[in-house]
């Protein structure tokens, strides 16, 4: 199971990524990564735009929240987003 | 109380807040459309906005002080949102407004996630303030410093 869980807020034209209270306060605790933002907007048509020249989202998006690398997050096991509300999982790394 | 009534308080909370704004200097809007924000706040010269959400309520009286109760959607204090939600919690008291308690949606999920604050109910969680010794008290947890934090919104000279 991924340590790295990042909620998601849909918006009508976007969503927000914010790391889970739990995942913030588990990388502060071992002193992981220095985040680049609290949390990251995008909208649905920015995120259409960038997935079509350079792949999917996702990784960019936690290593922002997280400031952590790529092999970093894949030692931790990968990551998820979640909708917090009912914890649907929106997107699971193949890491986890 | 009637939910006629509830209606007059929580409208009466609401404009009592959007009045303390305005005073600071912030705009202030109401959503033609109810998608869960009570108020917009605005900075005119820049256009930076915040959501506002109001909870009231009104105090009952206790020894030396108050209690008052609110109730929170979960879903709505879990998701984030962009700008992100700040809550303001108005009570009334017998002789007017007491001082609001102003708290960010990720800080009052923290206080719920981490110090158990609050207690859940169905889908919302129901956050019981007392007020004691001059100081506020939430499941045991002391919220004294976000009564009149309005420090998210300083006072603006136009």
């Amino acid at each position: 199971m991924p340590e790295i869980i990042v909620d998601v807020g849909r918006q009508m034209d976007g969503a927000t990524f914010r790391l889970s209270p739990k995942t913030r306060v588990m990388l502060a605790g071992r002193n992981l990564g220095k985040p680049l933002a609290t949390s990251v907007f995008v909208t649905f048509d920015t995120k259409e735009a960038f997935e079509r020249k350079h792949g999917s989202m996702w990784n960019h998006i936690v290593e922002m929240l997280t400031g952590l690398t790529k092999d970093k997050i894949e030692e931790l096991g990968g990551f998820r987003f979640e909708d917090p509300a009912d914890r649907e999982v929106l997107f699971e790394s193949r890491a986890a | 109380m009637s939910t006629r009534q509830n209606l007059y308080v929580g409208r009466a909370g609401q404009l009592a807040v959007m009045a303390e704004l305005l005073w600071r200097g912030w705009n202030t809007a109401l959503p033609e459309v109810d998608v869960g924000d009570d108020v917009f706040v605005v900075k005119d010269d820049s256009g930076e906005l915040s959501r506002v959400q109001v909870k009231t309520a009104t105090a009952r009286a206790q020894k030396g002080g108050y209690s008052a109760t609110f109730k929170v959607a979960l879903n709505q204090l879990r998701r984030p949102r962009t700008p992100d939600l700040a809550y303001v919690f108005a009570i009334r008291g017998a002789s007017g407004w007491e001082p609001f308690v102003i708290i960010e949606r990720e800080a009052l999920l923290d206080e719920h996630e981490f110090q158990a604050v609050g207690s859940v109910s169905q889908r919302s969680v129901v956050f019981r303030f007392v007020l004691s010794a001059g100081r506020l008290i939430c499941s045991g947890r002391d919220f004294t410093p976000y009564r009149d934090d309005w420090s998210r919104w300083p006072i603006l000279a136009h």
